[in-house]
């Protein structure tokens, strides 16, 4: 919930931005020249917004039109460019470790993908495009209410609803396999809500060609 | 002489059972059951059950027999006549009314109403033992059963008495006792579960796997001789077999990443199972012999947990092809199909009743998953659990009249057995949680 509220907020920081863009851009042209799509002026390039503050502060900025010449400073870049170094080096097992894949949840006695579930699918998608060096298992899992058989075959579909979804986003389907652990491996034990939401998901482990 | 003494035997026997049978025809009359005419049939499914008073005294050790085996032997053999249902157990010693040197006596035992009289004679060479029991009609002093087994007392006491408990059911019921059946089941042991195997009392448990790895469901040939089960063993899920001498197959099935809920055929011959091979959990046929498959389900709804009917003709299984979890039926070649279950919304776990008249399944009922017997003649629907926890994998004891499953009443999962009414509740299982019993059938001789 939270975090579906937490990427609106940020998509509405990204419109600002593009709308601040397209009125500096229209304010620069000589009158009655229309921006076609396409046009070389540029929307800005996607320095990822971090908050509504940036936001309001591009707002300001075009308000006064002005430009800042202060550049934002390279946070992160560092580290991700690290990170792909040592990715290049590292086993399929430490990367499960750190877990660069992140893991889809699905509500009660169902296999369909929320929007959460479809923007972790996107994510994972585009990690294995650009690593094709590894194979994938996705690993279908059930909370423990009902039967051992149903849940095994339901924690299948989940694993081949994913496969099907990661192939039209491009994996070859020939890196993909599926397994089903039914209710064996929860990530949590217990029960209640929140244990069996944790536990009603698929989990995806990158294998070494 | 032998020829007449056994003529004799046979025909009290006959009259035994017919007792019986006019017993629970009474019975039957008296709880105004709407069929026609009542038989011993209508009876062992009916609701109405009656039972036959039978006195089983102490059993009498012969010379130095050292008295914890006399007494074992007299109190397993006791236990199992007890839970089988069909009698009504006078006490030992009839109730301080029959004097110590007539607990014996056949007529002492028909003045407190006894009908019948179990004695039992244990005998000890070293550990070597011998076992003798007699079943007494008490009116006429009839013997109608007289039989002897030895054993060795190390190791063979229950066995002893479950073996002479199923002979006196045998004698005065005409029908197998399950004194000496096993229930197979799944015990965690850290990161695994392995197989496991106990008396349907729940005593002598033995382990059969060593993965450490997930193995699940077992399940049992109606020879008793061979269990197929799930096991993660391998890269992916598969059907395994193992036979009671240890042996151990891999099923081939054709392919797919998920191979499970194998149920035997009542000819042995055959496995259902389910497979995700064409995308989807579907449910083929596996034949033994010559290794064909045959996909009997087609849809794009989970279908799973296939259970044989005992003829053989027909397989319940769980399918959400309706858009929640229920319980249908289809001919063993996938024809014929149709719902069985319209009750709530999520049914499951389908077990056909050895005598084919009714199907056990879980149903989901206030939240708690509750053990549903319906009756495929009438169509009627019971509840049979309730309580604490949830109740789950419920499978028949060959007698149709007894279940087991696994329940987590208590805390962690644990296999327990019950009558099929829901009365008689046994815990069986303690310490590490279980699941996924299956009972086995009365191994034919």
């Amino acid at each position: 919930m939270s975090k579906s509220s937490r990427t609106s907020r940020a998509k509405y920081a990204w419109l600002l931005i593009v709308v601040a863009a397209i009125i500096a851009g229209a304010a620069g042209c000589p009158s009655g020249t229309r921006l076609e799509p396409g046009d070389a002026t540029p929307a800005p390039e996607p320095v990822q917004p971090s908050d509504r503050d940036s936001a309001a502060a591009a707002t300001a900025t075009e308000t006064l039109g002005a430009e800042g010449f202060d550049e934002a400073p390279l946070t992160g870049v560092e580290e991700d460019l690290a990170a792909a170094g040592d990715l290049r080096s590292m086993t399929a097992e430490a990367l499960n470790a750190q877990g660069v894949l992140g893991t889809v949840y699905f509500g009660y006695d169902s296999f369909a993908f929320d929007d959460a579930a479809l923007a972790v699918l996107a994510e994972n998608a585009a990690w294995l495009r650009t690593n094709p060096r590894f194979d994938i298992i996705v690993e279908g899992h059930c909370d423990d209410r009902g039967s051992t058989e149903y849940n095994l075959a339901l924690g299948s579909k989940r694993a081949n609803a994913i496969r099907d979804h990661l192939v039209r986003l491009g994996v070859d389907v020939a890196r993909i396999g599926t397994k089903s652990f039914g209710e064996e491996q929860p990530a949590v034990t217990g029960s209640g809500e929140d244990v069996w939401a944790k536990n009603r998901r698929a989990e995806f482990i990158l294998a070494d060609r | 002489m032998i020829r007449s003494a056994r003529i004799a035997r046979l025909g009290a026997r006959l009259v035994a059972i017919l007792t019986l049978a006019l017993f629970f025809t009474a019975q039957d009359a008296r709880a105004q059951q709407p069929s026609g005419t009542p038989s011993i049939e209508g009876v062992i499914t009916g609701e109405a059950r009656s039972r036959v008073s039978l006195a089983v005294p102490p059993a009498l050790a012969e010379g130095s027999t050292p008295t914890a085996w006399v007494a074992e032997i007299g109190q397993v053999l006791r236990d199992d006549l007890e839970f089988s249902g069909w009698f009504g157990l006078l006490d030992a010693r009839g109730e301080g009314r029959i004097a110590a040197d007539r607990l014996q006596d056949p007529a002492a035992w028909r003045d407190v109403g006894a009908s019948y009289l179990a004695t039992v004679n244990v005998a000890a060479e070293g550990t070597k033992l011998r076992v003798q029991v007699r079943v007494i009609e008490t009116g006429g002093g009839t013997v109608l059963m007289d039989k002897v087994w030895g054993g060795d007392a190390s190791r063979d006491l229950r066995r002893l008495a479950h073996v002479a408990s199923d002979a006196v059911v045998e004698s005065l019921t005409g029908r197998p006792g399950i004194a000496q059946t096993r229930i197979a089941f799944v015990s965690r042991r850290g990161e695994a579960k392995e197989v496991y195997l106990m008396d349907y009392d729940g005593a002598r448990v033995r382990r059969l796997t060593t993965t450490n790895t997930i193995n699940l469901a077992p399940a049992w040939s109606r020879d008793a001789r061979r269990l197929t089960f799930l096991s993660f063993l391998g890269r992916t899920p598969s059907i395994y077999l193992l036979d009671e001498t240890g042996k151990v197959d891999l099923l081939h099935p054709a392919g797919g990443e998920l191979n499970a809920a194998p149920d035997f055929s009542p000819d042995g011959g055959t496995i259902a199972f389910s497979s995700d091979r064409d995308g989807n959990s579907e449910i083929y046929l596996y034949d033994l012999a010559s290794r064909r498959e045959m996909r009997l389900t087609s849809h794009a709804a989970i279908d799973t947990a296939p259970s044989w009917s005992p003829s053989g003709r027909e397989i319940a299984f769980t399918s959400d092809r309706s858009g929640t979890p229920q319980i249908w039926i289809m001919a063993a070649d996938g024809s014929n199909l149709r719902r069985l279950t319209y009750e709530g919304r999520y049914n499951e776990s389908a077990a056909w009743s050895p005598d084919g008249t009714r199907i056990a399944f879980v149903s989901r009922i206030a939240g708690r998953f509750e053990i549903v017997i319906k009756d495929l003649t009438t169509g009627k629907e019971t509840i049979v659990t309730t309580g604490n926890g949830n109740k789950e994998n419920p499978r028949w004891a060959p007698d149709a009249r007894h279940l087991v499953f696994s329940s987590n009443r208590e805390g962690i999962y644990q296999i327990y057995t019950m009558r099929d009414d829901g009365t008689g509740l046994r815990r069986l299982t303690r310490g590490d949680a279980s699941y996924t019993p299956d009972w086995s059938p009365v191994r034919p001789n």
